[in-house]
């Protein structure tokens, strides 16, 4: 049943693209990510075949880019910035705390699902540092104390209500 | 009527001026006397949320501005006619004046409503590309070329004469690339142009395309932008009612559509040939060049590449002729460009100086100097491709040349200062770190001489450098450099030579004396207490692992063996009774 479901709306994104072209590949696979949250070997198949480029080609090229997630990620996506101006702020320190916060490494995702960890290499708001952003909402000048207080709300919330 | 602003770019929507935009929104609601409107960046990041006030021309900024301070303003300065002046930064009923700075790329940002294309026309926007299409397009790169523009995207090269290599390419088909990618960590001056002032590069783009002749466009922008492509859309969208984009302009025989790519993340994509890759649609590695890209780029067809802010000077420049361009700078480095200001710095932010300003009165004059009163180490310029500038070189021009001379270079404008606390091995490390994950991976010296590097640097930030590896390191800096095809591979080896050039002796201190001077490197510190303890039990609360023993009003003791580094106590303790060494 859940495949049939992935696989309509699969061919929903992909009737967009009229006439498919190779270069209509990052936009499709950015298209079903957005929808799915990641990109799974079935979603990578189906979007390799309509653009017509072989499977293995679609997933060197997805595997490359940092954009896609080619395993389903948490609920929240923290993703702190790990950039010149937020490490020499300290964002080494804040995302071993982090870690261990949240009891996992960068880029895994906590065993329930909730919450998956990424770094970046700058989110643009380098003045603000450091910068961290949870799905898309931007939050600046963090500490730990911070972030800490932020996860412990996400979970009240998704726990409790 | 009134006029409100709130700048909602990027960094002023990460501090909150979303909220005071709706509170302004609240207040004014059915006020046909009230104008409320949205703007770009205007520079001053450390004091976001940033609102103006405008009555009867009379200009106010205010920053930093909360729901509260919002609602100050309003009934004090909207409705009572009196300035909150406690947290006013600026006034005038002119253009804002800021000091040493001088605006031709953000000559709109933060000034008009990037939404509204009539915000930049009414400010002799498009112009220059009526200009340019009453000219022919050899005269039009002849400004250009007169101008003295360099490619703000990194190396430098003459805009005009790139220009002029598309142009005498023969082919039916051409295209004009605007590279948005963005990849260096610490910088957000194209991010902060096109959130501000998407016509502005859309423009350049057109005015391009139109002197070489082509007439499809990209813009590959990085997809961690979202509020940037949007406002590229948007634009986009306004220039094509206006005929601005699209079938004959204005008129004229000239047609140029323009398209978006976002990009996915590697930050090799914003080198030329593997962004042209990266829009075909395929792995974003670099190729070898020649051929270049006006000879053969975006499928085989003839391309000009340029960086966002490189775009956003030629429709001033056509519109307001060479010399208005020209007259600014040093004989080889003519006109503006802008920096952005990060790290342990004042007033972190977006500026933009002439060319040849001194490169102390960024820091200082412009910058208001280091945070927390802390000593000026160096400031790193140019990202991984970069270096670190020492104090004693602080009087060096911002220009081409100039920092090249030190090691650096004024790449694409990223200017992270460093104070006393930032380990210059570290930071050293930090860059190879980043270069080796971004690798693409086709040469072997790009690909494993940088991991070698990484992992000798990671030996003596944890205390077991040799005395051999400063010689090391020198001989893979020099291979990786001979033995790259493109620029990453060629310049990732610049942050580690340049912290070897100037701070040698803090490599020294780590692999000889086993110490960081800075504190920074973890293994090389430890935390002790010292005999001004009064056994607050401070430090004691705030471990995280238990590590601090002693009780009330007694000197306390920290565990070593238990100590994890964390610095904690440090922080924490109000008179001085831990040292870090
Ligand atoms: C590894 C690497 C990354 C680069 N990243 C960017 C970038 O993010 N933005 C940019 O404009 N140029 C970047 N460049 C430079 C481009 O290759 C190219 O020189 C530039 O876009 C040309 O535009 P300009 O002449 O206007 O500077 C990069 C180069 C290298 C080698
Ligand atoms: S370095 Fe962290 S946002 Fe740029």
């Amino acid at each position: 049943m859940e495949e049939i479901k992935t696989s309509n709306i699969v061919d929903n994104i992909l009737k967009k693209y009229e006439n498919p072209k190779k270069s209509d590949l990052s936009k499709a696979l950015l298209d079903a990510q957005n929808e799915f949250g990641y990109l799974n070997e079935d979603i990578l198949k189906k979007i390799s075949a309509y653009i017509g480029v072989s499977a293995t080609e679609a997933y060197g090229f997805a595997s490359f880019y940092s954009m896609y997630n080619l395993e389903k990620p948490g609920k929240y996506i923290f993703k702190i910035c790990k950039g010149t101006a937020c490490h020499i702020k300290g964002a080494k320190r804040l995302i071993n705390e982090i870690e261990q916060y949240l009891g996992i490494k960068e880029g895994e995702t906590t065993p329930d699902g909730l919450i998956k960890l990424e770094t970046s290499s700058c989110l643009g708001v380098c003045a603000l540092s450091p910068v961290l952003i949870i799905n898309d909402k931007t939050y600046v000048r963090v500490n730990s104390k911070i972030v800490k207080s932020l996860i412990d709300e996400i979970r009240a919330e998704n726990f409790n209500g | 009527m009134i006029r409100i602003k709130v700048g909602t770019a990027t960094c002023g929507n990460a501090a909150g001026a979303q909220k005071v935009f709706d509170k302004f929104k609240e207040l004014s609601l059915n006020d046909k006397d009230i104008s409320l409107e949205e703007t770009g960046c205007i520079g001053m990041c450390y004091v976001e949320p940033i609102a103006e006030v405008a009555v009867s021309g009379e200009k106010y900024l205010y920053g930093p501005v909360d729901e509260k301070i919002a609602e100050l303003i309003f009934q004090d300065h909207v409705k009572g006619g009196k300035p909150v002046e406690k947290y006013v930064l600026s006034n005038t009923s002119n253009e804002y004046k800021f000091n040493k700075q001088r605006r031709i790329v953000l000559r709109n940002t933060g000034v008009i409503d990037p939404e509204k294309i009539d915000d930049y026309l009414a400010r002799d926007g498009y112009n220059g590309l009526k200009k340019a299409l009453a000219k022919k397009p050899e005269e039009v790169i002849q400004i250009v070329l007169d101008s003295g523009l360099r490619g703000r995207g990194g190396a430098g090269f003459p805009t005009g004469m790139k220009w002029k290599f598309a142009n005498s390419s023969k082919n039916d088909k051409k295209y004009v690339i605007c590279n948005a990618d963005e990849g260096d960590p610490g910088a957000f001056m194209d991010r902060s142009v096109l959130e501000g002032d998407p016509h502005s590069v859309l423009e350049g783009m057109l005015i391009c395309g139109y002197a070489i002749g082509a007439n499809e466009g990209y813009v590959y922008c990085r997809a961690e932008y979202p509020l940037a492509i949007k406002r590229l859309i948007d634009a986009i969208k306004q220039a094509k009612e206006r005929n601005l984009i699209g079938d004959n302009i204005l008129g004229s025989n000239f047609s140029f559509d323009i398209h978006i790519k976002e990009g996915a993340g590697a930050f090799v994509c914003g080198e030329e040939t593997a962004l042209m890759a990266s829009v075909e649609g395929k792995r974003g590695m670099p190729r070898l060049r020649p051929p270049f890209p006006a000879v053969s780029g975006l499928w085989t067809k003839p391309t000009n590449i340029n960086n966002v802010e490189t775009f956003a000077c030629v429709g001033y420049i056509l519109s307001n002729g060479a010399e208005s361009f020209n007259k600014y700078g040093t004989e080889k480095s003519k006109g503006t460009k802008v920096f952005a200001l990060a790290g342990k710095i004042n007033n972190g932010g977006l500026v933009e100086v002439e060319m040849g300003i001194p490169l102390r009165e960024v820091i200082y004059d412009i910058g208001g100097g280091i945070k927390d009163g802390k000593k000026f180490k160096a400031v790193q310029m140019g990202g991984p491709s970069g270096g670190c500038i020492p104090e004693h070189l602080l009087d060096t021009k911002v220009d081409y040349e100039s920092l090249m001379a030190t090691g650096a270079i004024v790449g694409s404008g990223g200017m992270v200062v460093l104070d006393e606390d930032s380990c210059m091995v570290d930071v050293a490390r930090y860059f190879l770190n980043f270069t080796q994950n971004e690798s693409c991976g086709k040469c072997a010296f790009c690909r494993i001489g940088t991991k070698r590097m990484l992992e000798i640097l990671n030996k003596i930030c944890d205390g077991k450098g040799e005395e051999s590896d400063i010689a090391d390191l020198m001989d893979l800096a020099a291979k990786i450099k001979n033995s790259s095809l493109c620029a990453l591979g060629q310049t990732a080896p610049n942050p580690v030579l340049t912290t070897l050039k100037y701070f040698e002796d803090e490599y020294v201190a780590h692999i000889k004396d086993k110490k960081c001077p800075a504190g920074v490197c973890t293994a090389l510190i430890n935390f002790t207490i010292n005999d001004k303890c009064i056994g607050c039990q401070l430090c004691k609360k705030v471990c995280p692992v238990a590590a601090i023993s002693g009780s009330a009003k007694v000197k306390h003791q920290i565990d070593q063996d238990v100590c994890i580094k964390c610095g904690a106590c440090y922080k924490a303790c109000k008179i001085s009774a831990i040292d870090k060494k």
